[in-house]
């Protein structure tokens, strides 16, 4: 079976989130919420990419993204890109960056009192986070996958 | 948090917390062991919340607030209202109500921070799982300081150093200071890997990690319980009980004049045999806790 190609419908305004890693789709669909939104949402798995070989592209119909949901992409896919789509046209497009201070993602650690407190935050250390609380040091992406 | 600034401009009062070693400069812990001396006496009313079981670290705070003229109420956690789901949230906005200073202890990393966040009255963190204990640290610190002075010397550390919130607090006491530290652990049972990194990254200290069992003339032996209710695999911790034991022959790698330090209680990795030897200061070290800990009310409440 040759290649087949996939047409997504253009999304006239909302998001377009491209340049996630690939097999990360899924999981940043999940934690931003798109499950449950009302409009189109399209999530295109394994799409080609020049820079990366293989990536995944989600297009979130009628949405913004707060800045804690840009800091959950920023953890989950650094190297994504956000386009902001306004009247069929992209009118932004950048890089969301790692945050100083994080309030989105779970404490790693089991025994920190995050895990029956919530309220958790993160400060920025290098390219590492550390939990305000228990003061362990984890990766961004442990974060957002535990 | 515990900085009531327009309080604080109103009756020129100045409270704090006290959670872990990382916060604290020289100049603070300086500041602290000063107030050691200090013959002032304190108003007000501490609550102790112990969600762990303490002998040394509960009594002595009690004592040294008794002593200083604050009111105490010790919280039983077992026939309090987090017996009926209560949530840690409402159980420290409750304590605050009573208290201008809470000492919590609890299981849960970060709690103290927790309750620091929640709470108006001054919080001191009287130990958080494995993460920190910095009071035992000011107690550890204070000794050393009176025996030893800080400068020049070599800390050896030795047994279960991955699970020992001493241990965590007080690298960063004696790395703040320049200590030379000497870290001794069977596989597995590490200083914790982003501990040691953060204070070697913060401070300029030498810091030598091994397994053989050599103190290399250090000044001072911090021995340190294996913490068996934190490990999952209780063999293990009989394991490293057994053959992390103190005994003459590897105590003669140390200093001729070493001594040896212990958070207590403790268990056959210190034989008693040592008790009457010069080299146990870990008694002495135990009787600091109460004029130490009347330093750090002193500290955080005026």
């Amino acid at each position: 079976m040759g290649d087949v190609m996939i047409a997504v419908e253009k999304i006239k305004e909302g998001v377009v989130i491209d340049h996630i890693p690939a097999g990360k789709g899924i999981s940043l669909l999940t934690l931003l919420g798109c499950s449950s939104h009302s409009k189109n949402v399209a999530l295109l798995l394994n799409a080609n990419s020049g820079e990366f070989g293989k990536k995944d592209i989600l297009k979130i119909s009628g949405r913004e993204l707060s800045q804690e949901e840009l800091s959950i992409v920023s953890l989950l896919a650094p190297c994504a890109t956000v386009n902001i789509i306004s009247h069929g046209e992209v009118v932004k497009k950048f890089r969301p960056e790692l945050p100083d201070v994080l309030r989105v993602g779970s404490c790693p650690n089991p025994k920190c009192i995050t895990k029956i407190e919530g309220a958790e935050e993160f400060l920025k250390e290098g390219n590492e986070y550390r939990c305000k609380y228990c003061e362990r040091l984890f990766s961004p992406e442990e974060l957002v996958s535990s | 948090m515990c900085f009531n600034l327009s309080l604080s401009i109103m009756l020129g009062v100045y409270m704090r917390d006290l959670i872990s070693m990382r916060e604290l400069s020289t100049d603070d812990v300086e500041e602290i062991f000063s107030l050691v001396s200090s013959n002032s006496l304190l108003d007000g009313v501490v609550v102790t919340a112990f969600f762990e079981p303490s002998t040394r670290t509960k009594l002595s705070f009690l004592s040294a607030a008794q002593r200083l003229s604050l009111g105490v109420v010790d919280m039983l956690p077992e026939l309090s209202s987090l017996k009926k789901g209560e949530s840690f949230h409402d159980t420290i906005k409750m304590l605050d109500n009573y208290a201008d200073a809470i000492v919590i202890r609890s299981p849960l990393e970060g709690s103290a921070r927790r309750a620091a966040d929640i709470a108006e009255a001054c919080v001191i963190n009287g130990g958080d799982g494995a993460n920190q204990h910095p009071t035992q640290t000011l107690i550890d610190l204070y000794t050393i300081k009176m025996r030893k002075g800080l400068d020049g010397i070599k800390v050896a550390f030795f047994g279960d150093l991955k699970h020992a919130r001493t241990t965590n607090s007080l690298l960063y006491g004696l790395a703040m200071f320049g200590v030379d530290l000497l870290l001794i652990s069977p596989e597995g049972m590490e200083v914790r890997r982003d501990v040691l990194e953060d204070v070697r990254k913060t401070f300029d200290v030498k810091i030598e990690e091994k397994r053989e069992l050599d103190f290399e003339d250090a000044d001072i032996v911090y021995m340190t319980r294996v913490q068996e209710e934190r490990f999952e695999d209780k063999y293990m911790a009989e394991k490293v009980r057994r053959a992390f034991s103190l005994t003459s022959e590897l105590l003669s790698t140390a200093a001729d004049d070493a001594l040896i330090l212990h958070p207590l209680p403790r268990r056959d990795e210190l034989p008693t045999t040592f008790d009457s030897t010069p080299h146990a200061a870990y008694f002495e070290e135990a009787s600091y806790a109460v004029p130490v800990r009347m330093a750090i009310f002193r500290w955080v409440m005026s």
